[in-house]
């Protein structure tokens, strides 16, 4: 698979202008979406399938902040096990262990008000990590060295907000 | 505008003649197929006038019939009248098994994966019923156009998974129709209704059928279709309100208890008529003939309709509401509302909905023809008769598509709602020292734990090389294609052996017992199956003459080497040839290919270049210009 970046056109970089990456997105759909060749064989179907699952896979990429992060990190060459590294960063994983204790609590006391209170102060801390992401990453050619934790907690809270999500609508069926 | 369909006036062939496509609602209870007309779309009818056809086959021992005419063997001959088999198909033994208890039909299960229903014309599996249906409805539209189907677009529920979605695909293949695209229903609803056109908007459509009630809660934003939750109940629909009202019709003229089977079918009968003329009227008479021969008449009026109809209402509208719950969503973040299925013509119902989701839905269009009628939009631009349109439908994958791992969990390697088509590889590695095969079972659904998941294929990777436990590199790949059919492929990578198996759902049937059915069935028995596959790589054949002329054309200077346009256009002319000669589908079919080897290098390139020049932001028609 060709670079993201490159597949779009988009400069190098953490902070991707959106509206520019939804349009690119749209316009490399229409012209290499299989619908556009049902009429023209197997060969170009087949083709524009494997094209169109780069660009969406692409898109996946650049759109999502932790997999675009990891992206970069891949292109300077910094190893990463998504599933065994985890954040180096003591502090970190303390606020980590408080933060996973408060949700448990909250979802075992079958407590709305404290899950979306937590919710709240999650999508906070979950910005904050960003910014140091988005910091860390200022150089993309160069990411500082505690670039790798950061994108780590950033990981961290993406999937805390997810189980959070889950566990709201789980409450709300009943 | 496409790859090698580089679209100026005139760079087709023909530019006046239209493709012929189709639409088709492929329902439980009954189908439609409808086209797109002088730029409108509608469903057709059959001799009789009649849109819809029920969705049974009746299989005697001297012959099979489709429709209304099998429809009137279901209680003389019920073991051979087979209805409602979209609720079996791409359902392994194990799930029709379950559902056997509710079905009059003789089921066979055990020495194949692919259950059988015992019929007096042979065994017959569900994907041989629906054929006979599509066969019909092909039939119908052909019949009315004049010419024969270029494609199709049919719709299928938005909960089907990969098994089902390629059941259906091996149906459609069986009937002899070449699908463009699988389509979700709730989506051909909202097609039907313009709502694609829209930048973002969350759509719920309510499906309230005979037999079944659908909830789908669909997102569009940037041109993807999302489908957030589906729900509903497969044992809910009109049917159940007939009953209700055949029972209540039944306590007025004081005839509760026994009564023989054809007088119920009476009955039930008038109560469907009254249900009908109460969607207009305030109050309609009925009559109900007693077992003494004596009649009992009276009135139904909408109220007590209403509170006949008030129970089964509630039960869609708790749904509505689970499937709310289910997307993460309050009614008032629903924008649009689409109402389908016959059942939502009652006024009661429409209120109902109106209430729930505090906005008028869409019932402009007939509701049980409003899916076809989507499909037939969406087919008419996949044929290539609206070159203008921006339309493009992106889906999701319903359902999570992963692998068992140790201890019987998932590892999820697509997770639903990706956009299709993707592909997704993860590596996996070998659990013993000297490991030299690897089972791999794909599964499909939410759940971590593998029996809690629909199970899908399984196959055996073998002649990887012994080494340490952990130190094989197996890259398993998925790839979901538009339609969201699934094939996976795994590779050994470390001594660069390669192995390769690509799987279809054990569900499905493999190419050969399709294969063996085409030349079985019925409707190929009629047809010469040597004049159809001539005539189908005919079609074939033109297609790609008319695709690589275009492409020369436009493109053959920019992209070619004077002796690589030299082999395109030998082997061009060596189709050209085959094709007129006309009569040995193996000469003409091995012909194409050697086209399509011969232009590979310039597909590619052309495709690059169409991916450049969406990027510079031209779009194809003012660069063509600049040239």
């Amino acid at each position: 698979m060709n670079d993201p970046f490159e597949q779009f056109d988009l400069p190098v970089a953490f902070e991707v202008d959106r509206q520019q990456l939804d349009e690119r997105f749209r316009r490399l759909q229409a012209e290499l979406h299989p619908d556009r060749f049902v009429r023209q064989g197997d060969q170009a179907r087949r083709m524009a399938a494997a094209v169109a699952a780069d660009v969406n896979e692409a898109y996946a990429i650049l759109g999502d902040d932790y997999r675009r992060a990891l992206h970069l990190l891949e292109r300077t060459g910094v190893a990463f096990d998504p599933e065994r590294d985890t954040s180096q960063n003591i502090e970190f994983i303390e606020a980590q262990i408080e933060w996973r204790e408060r949700m448990e609590e909250a979802a075992a006391a079958r407590d709305g008000g404290a899950l979306e209170a937590a919710g709240e102060e999650l999508e906070q801390a979950r910005a904050e990590a960003r910014a140091k992401v988005a910091d860390a990453l200022k150089d993309p050619a160069a990411p500082a060295p505690e670039a790798k934790d950061r994108v780590l907690e950033l990981r961290f809270f993406d999937r805390l907000l997810d189980e959070l999500k889950r566990t709201r609508q789980n409450l709300a069926r009943g | 505008m496409a790859l090698l369909q580089i679209t100026e006036p005139g760079a087709e062939s023909a530019p006046h003649q239209r493709h012929l496509a189709a639409g088709i609602d492929l329902g439980t209870t009954h189908s439609l197929v409808a086209t797109v007309r002088s730029g409108e779309a509608d469903t057709l009818p059959d001799e009789q006038g009649r849109h819809i056809l029920p969705s049974v086959v009746h299989y005697a021992a001297d012959g099979v019939s489709v429709g209304y005419a099998a429809a009137e063997h279901a209680a003389d001959d019920p073991h051979n009248t087979i209805a409602s088999v979209k609720r079996l198909i791409g359902r392994g033994a194990a799930d029709v098994a379950r559902l056997s208890g509710e079905l009059p039909f003789r089921l066979k299960t055990g020495e194949s994966s692919v259950p059988r229903i015992e019929t007096a014309a042979g065994d017959k599996t569900a994907v041989e019923v629906s054929a006979d249906i599509l066969h019909t409805l092909r039939q119908r539209a052909e019949a009315t156009l004049g010419d024969e189907l270029e494609g199709v677009v049919i719709t299928v529920p938005a909960y089907f998974d990969d098994a089902q979605r390629q059941a259906t695909r091996d149906a459609a293949q069986l009937a002899g129709l070449n699908v463009f695209r699988l389509i979700s229903e709730p989506t051909a609803a909202a097609v039907a209704y313009g709502l694609d056109q829209g930048e973002e908007s969350t759509i719920a459509v309510y499906d309230l059928g005979g037999g079944t009630f659908d909830i789908s809660i669909l997102q569009l934003r940037r041109g993807v279709f999302e489908v957030l939750a589906t729900g509903g109940d497969s044992a809910l629909g009109g049917d159940d309100i007939d009953r209700t009202i055949a029972d209540w019709l039944l306590n007025q003229a004081g005839m509760g208890g026994e009564n023989d089977p054809q007088r119920l079918r009476r009955v039930l009968l008038a109560a469907r008529q009254a249900k009908e003329a109460l969607t207009d009227a305030a109050s309609t008479p009925v009559e109900v003939v007693r077992a003494d021969g004596s009649t009992w008449s009276g009135a139904l009026d909408r109220e007590t309709l209403v509170g006949l109809a008030r129970p089964l209402l509630d039960r869609t509208m708790k749904a509505c509401q689970q499937v709310l719950a289910d997307a993460g969503l309050e009614t008032d973040a629903i924008d649009e509302v689409v109402l389908v299925g016959g059942s939502t013509r009652m006024p009661a119902v429409r209120e109902a909905v109106e209430g729930f989701f505090g906005r008028v839905p869409h019932a402009g269009i007939d509701p049980d023809r409003v899916v076809a009628i989507g499909a037939a939009q969406q087919a008419d631009i996949l044929a290539g008769n609206k070159p203008d349109t921006e339309l493009l439908l992106l889906d999701v994958i319903p359902l999570s598509l992963g692998l068992e791992t140790m201890g019987g969990l998932v590892e999820f390697i697509v997770p639903r709602n990706t956009t299709i088509p993707v592909s997704r590889a993860q590596e996996f590695t070998t659990f013993k020292d000297g490991q030299t095969a690897m089972s791999l079972h794909v599964v499909q659904g939410e759940r971590d734990v593998v029996d809690a998941n629909r199970s899908l294929a399984q196959f055996t990777l073998s002649g990887i090389p012994p080494m340490v436990a952990g130190a094989a590199r197996i890259r398993v790949t998925f790839q979901v294609d538009a339609d969201g059919l699934l094939n996976v492929t795994a590779r050994e990578q470390t001594q660069g052996v390669e192995a390769h198996i690509e799987v279809k759902p054990s569900y499905g049937l493999t190419d050969s017992e399709i294969e063996q059915m085409l030349r079985d069935s019925a409707s190929s028995a009629r047809e010469d199956m040597e004049a159809r596959r001539l005539r189908e790589e005919q079609v074939e054949a033109d297609r790609v003459l008319e695709a690589i002329d275009a492409a020369l054309q436009t493109d053959g200077d920019r992209y070619l080497e004077p002796e690589e346009r030299q082999s395109i256009e030998q082997a061009r002319d060596t189709l050209r040839a085959e094709r007129e000669k006309g009569d040995d589908p193996d000469a003409i079919e091995a012909a194409r290919k050697r086209v399509e080897q011969a232009s590979e290098a310039f597909v590619a390139r052309r495709m690059n270049d169409s991916i450049r020049r969406a990027l510079a932001g031209h779009n194809v028609s003012e660069y063509d210009a600049g040239n």
